[in-house]
């Protein structure tokens, strides 16, 4: 019963690889190819260690984990210069600490959920931990990457939803920075509100539905007055901040190229090796964030749609992980990781299919880099560890 | 637990499902729109350029302006052989440059600067071809060639340096050397772009709506303190002479007014490729145009270093006001060696000594005070470091310190040393700027302002790009207003001096000019302070010195003349900055600049 378990996410994730490396090959070529190849066999390594561990240990050095990966991200910050810091670099190779701020994080987290007996939506419950997400986030927001930043949202968010919050507990906490948001524009945010307002009075308390509507016309308000006392050029910044700031060639045009590429994929693809778009140097960033273009390119929808089936099934299997599951402190770091990987497959898809904005994130298991495939094999294997290896 | 599994799990199916619409709508939907796009890559790219920041001086007049130049370009990957042949009826150019680089997108440049005429002549006969492009793009105009060493120019960009920074194009300009290059950063603005269709010909049919397009943004203008009006009289006052520099300051904040040396090269010429011939006469030329002889020239101060000789002696307490020593009789006995002086003075005291630039006297001063009181002095004033002025390229001038003597002379160093040190000649190497900070330091009773060229920097429009403002971060210290970025906040170290000691040597620069060897600066409607100095050249004629400062009371400019290879000081710099000085003063009348008076 359990070997099954093992190999119905592990082998998902090596077929994933697998497709990475080949459609890196296709964009990059032999030498991102080869590197990634090594990025590869480390991995592995990494997911033997963190699948073999133990348990106990790993719960005791959480908090150390989890400092070390705050020093990084600190040591980031200070070390680089310019306008986007968010390599260490190690002679030959460069790691981005975020990658693994991620999954410490996760660690960390669910070991201090766990810890607490009778958790509910309160302050005193929910401050600790929103510090403790809120600190790397605020960090790698500085960097800045955005997107990596919200991922930790995300994580918390799954953690909280298993924790034992309900589901309308978690979009009332949440509220405030969703209307900062959409305050930007009035026609989004009177759109958001009664979206709002209409989910919270069928879910929540009328206290709370009271409370909730309060507090998200606060921020609703204050973003316009904030924003409106800003110098022009303030204003601009914090915009293409907020749109990107990773590609300094313009956003609109990666976006576009990308929509090119794949549209131009057709039903069945144009063959391995044979997409034009993704092969010229159309597309920035061909290999890493944008590398679903080269798929779509190459093997169309049907190569899409196996893709999308596929990432599907990891997360099928990952979430029946926790089924039957009795640690707690298992069950969280699952959910942190579901949530983690969830996250980062979902934005970058929508980023490279037009419907979400540009953020750079990249698509785990298949985008060129090592600091990210490393890190998912290292939250894969300590996945595993909780969920399979029961004292 | 279950439950909330099936929520997760129903979320994700959620997205698949609308992924793989979206995916449908992409491929199937709109495929065949997109295939054709990306089977004749008819978008294209076009990078509208950032026209680079403009340069003013101190009275607003344009020293470093923009114009559009046309130019013609091909696009190798798209040429053809009607193409070709229509272009070889109308212009020839150099058929290796697209041969090397056959399969490239990108537009490679054969002709630049074509005149309009030509340009419009140009679009008629060959608009239309597939990849011809005719292009505008903004590109600098220098109106004063005599501001080359203080503006420097801009250059097309090395491979290397493309290499180290891909955000410039591969045929973009960069600031090479003086303000150009170390204002890079801010001049050089933005880059934007569009996105055009274009049909089989490549010919643009249109903007493409779908895309935002970004505008650029234009370098940010400078303000300068140069005072053009001066610099052009500098300009024709050095006409009889090969080479030299000139640089004013304000000694009250360290604003620079005149910066100036020569032989100057025509900026405007590097914008565009010029024959090899003209390239080995300026490398062979031996004035070393390159060469901003202003922080870049170090030669020995001379005699305008004795005022620094006296000043050490005077804190010391070894030299007074009275103090006299063995008479001039054309030269000073030391030791088995004979120093001389230019004449035979007799007995003088201190302020006479300094008038008449006696050397016996200060021989004297120097071994009675010692090497080290002076090169400490000379340190205070900042010699034998950098002013730290916003110009790339500055030297440090050569103090001889004992320790750089120790090495020299293995620890026996000759005690003729000390005696060449005071009247400022022999191992001491000076700039003409590090020697006019000098004399602010006097004009200012000890204060000294870091001489700086640059008063202000302007957005020149309403769109401020976020990245382009962390560039200018390390810059912008002061942020004003919405328009002005930044405002140049003058800053002062102090050398501790007694006011007393100043005072007598303010008084004795002022009788250099009135009854010294200064006389030919000596103004009767303001009091001129100065010196007069000669640097011996083993190698030809000796270079002149004059260094001064006016009015004696609140002096408002400090003036540094080097003239190369002409002799003493008295005779060629003073004239020079006797003109200076009245045209600064108003005492002659302001000949008026016309804008286009040179280098069109």
């Amino acid at each position: 019963m359990k070997r099954v378990k093992f190999r119905t996410v592990l082998i998902p994730a090596i077929v994933l690889t697998g497709i990475g490396l080949s459609s890196i090959y296709s964009a990059g070529g032999w030498v991102y190819f080869i590197r990634q190849l090594l990025w590869f066999l480390l991995s592995l390594l990494f997911f033997y260690l963190a699948y073999r561990a133990e348990k106990r240990i790993l719960i005791t050095f959480s908090p150390f984990l989890y400092f070390l990966a705050i020093f990084f991200l600190l040591s980031v910050l200070v070390l680089n210069h310019g306008p986007v810091k968010r390599w260490l670099n190690f002679g030959p190779v460069s790691i981005q600490p975020a990658e693994f701020a991620k999954v410490f994080a996760i660690l960390f987290l669910a070991r201090i959920l766990a810890q607490k007996k009778k958790f509910s939506f309160s302050l005193s419950s929910l401050a600790l931990p929103s510090l403790l997400i809120f600190l790397p986030a605020f960090l790698i927001f500085l960097q800045p990457d955005l997107g990596s930043a919200l991922s930790f949202l995300a994580i918390f968010a799954f953690l909280l939803y298993f924790k034992g919050l309900r589901g309308y507990e978690i979009v009332l906490l949440f509220s405030p920075l969703f209307s900062c948001l959409f305050g930007l524009s009035l026609t989004s945010w009177v759109i958001y509100f009664f979206a709002l307002a209409l989910f919270l009075y069928f879910k929540a308390s009328i206290t709370q539905f009271l409370s909730g509507l309060g507090i998200n016309s606060f921020f609703g308000l204050l973003t316009p007055v904030l924003f409106n006392n800003l110098k022009d050029y303030q204003k601009t910044r914090l915009l293409s901040f907020l749109s990107s700031s990773l590609d300094y060639k313009g956003t609109g045009w990666s976006a576009f190229q990308s929509k090119v590429a794949i549209g131009s994929g057709l039903f069945f693809g144009k063959g391995y090796l044979k997409g034009k778009m993704a092969r010229l140097e159309f597309i920035p960033n061909r290999h890493t964030d944008f590398i679903f273009t080269t798929i779509g390119e190459e093997f169309g929808l049907l190569g899409g749609a196996i893709l999308i089936g596929i990432f599907l099934y990891f997360l099928y299997n990952l979430l029946r992980l926790i089924r039957g599951l009795r640690d707690e402190t298992g069950q969280l770091v699952i959910a942190g990781g579901v949530g983690l990987f969830f996250y980062h497959i979902v934005v970058n898809l929508g980023m490279v299919l037009g419907i979400l904005p540009v953020t750079g994130l990249t698509l785990p298991f298949i985008s060129y880099g090592g600091s990210s495939l490393l890190a998912n094999f290292l939250l894969l294997g300590l996945m595993l560890n909780f969920a399979l290896k029961e004292d | 637990m279950i439950r909330k599994i099936r929520v997760v799990f129903y979320t994700a199916v959620g997205f698949s499902l609308l992924f793989f619409i979206r995916l449908f709508y992409l491929q199937v939907f709109a495929g065949a729109k997109y295939a054709h796009l990306a089977h004749f890559q008819s978008i294209r790219r076009i990078v509208w350029k950032a026209p680079r920041g403009r340069i003013f001086d101190q009275k607003g007049r344009v020293v470093a302006d923009v114009k559009p130049s046309f130019s013609l370009s091909l696009i190798p990957r798209e040429l053809d052989s009607l193409t070709e042949r229509k272009l070889a009826e109308v212009v020839s150019w150099d058929k290796e440059l697209i041969n090397e680089n056959r399969n490239a997108y990108s537009p490679i440049e054969i002709l630049a600067n074509l005149s309009q005429e030509k340009a419009i002549e140009l679009e008629e006969r060959l608009s239309g071809l597939r990849g011809v492009r005719l292009e505008v793009r903004p590109i600098r105009y220098y109106p004063y060639p005599f501001l080359f060493h203080a503006l420097g120019s801009v250059n097309k960009i090395t491979k290397e340096e493309w290499e180290r920074d891909k955000t410039y194009e591969k045929r973009d300009f960069i600031g090479r050397q003086g303000i150009e290059r170390w204002y890079e950063k801010i001049l050089r603005g933005k880059d934007g772009f569009r996105l055009v269709e274009v049909d089989a010909r490549g010919r643009e049919i249109g903007d493409l709506p779908e895309v935002e397009e970004v505008e650029p943004v234009a370098g940010c203008d400078l303000y300068l303190s140069l005072d053009l009006d001066l610099l052009f009289l500098v300009d024709s006052l050095f006409a009889p002479y090969k080479r030299g520099a000139c640089v004013a300051l304000d000694p009250r904040n360290g604003r620079v007014l005149i910066l100036y040396s020569k032989p100057y090269l025509d900026p405007n010429l590097f914008l565009f490729a010029f024959p090899p011939e003209v390239w080995e006469r300026i490398k062979n030329n031996p004035g070393k145009p390159f060469f901003n002889r202003v922080t870049q020239a170090q030669f020995p101060p001379g005699s305008t270093f004795k005022p620094l000789v006296a000043l050490a002696g005077l804190e010391n307490g070894r030299l007074r006001s009275s103090s006299r020593f063995l008479p001039c009789n054309g030269g000073f006995k030391f030791g088995n060696r004979y120093f001389r002086c230019w004449t035979a003075h007799g007995s003088l005291g201190l302020i006479d000594a300094i008038a008449q630039s006696c050397n016996t006297y200060f021989y004297q001063v120097g071994l009675a005070i010692g090497l080290e009181e002076i090169i400490k002095m000379a340190e205070d004033f900042n010699f034998g470091k950098k002013t730290g002025i916003d110009l790339p390229g500055e030297e440090k001038g050569i103090l001889p310190t004992p320790a750089y003597l120790d090495r020299k002379y293995r620890g026996r160093y000759p005690k003729g040393i000390v005696l060449n040190l005071a009247i400022g000649q022999g191992e001491i190497a000076v700039t003409p700027i590090q020697l006019a900070l000098f004399y602010c330091a006097i004009a200012q009773k000890g204060k000294i302002y870091t001489p700086h060229l640059v008063d202000s920097i302007k957005f020149p429009c309403r769109v401020y790009h976020p990245t382009f403002l962390d560039s200018l971060s390390d810059f912008l210290p002061v942020i004003r207003d919405k328009d002005t970025i930044y405002t140049y906040l003058p800053e002062a170290r102090e050398v501790r001096l007694s006011l007393e000691n100043l005072r007598l040597i303010d008084s004795a620069l002022q009788f250099v000019v009135e009854r010294g060897t200064g006389r030919r600066a000596f103004l009767p409607e303001v009091k001129v302070c100065g010196k007069t100095g000669t640097a011996e050249n083993p190698f030809g004629a000796d270079h002149a010195w004059f260094v001064g400062y006016a009015p004696k009371e609140n002096p408002t400019i400090v003036l540094c003349v080097l003239v190369e290879n002409v002799g003493k000081g008295g005779v060629h710099a003073v004239p020079i900055a006797s003109r200076i000085f009245r045209r600064y003063f108003h005492l002659e009348e302001n000949g008026t600049v016309s804008p286009m008076a040179k280098g069109e």
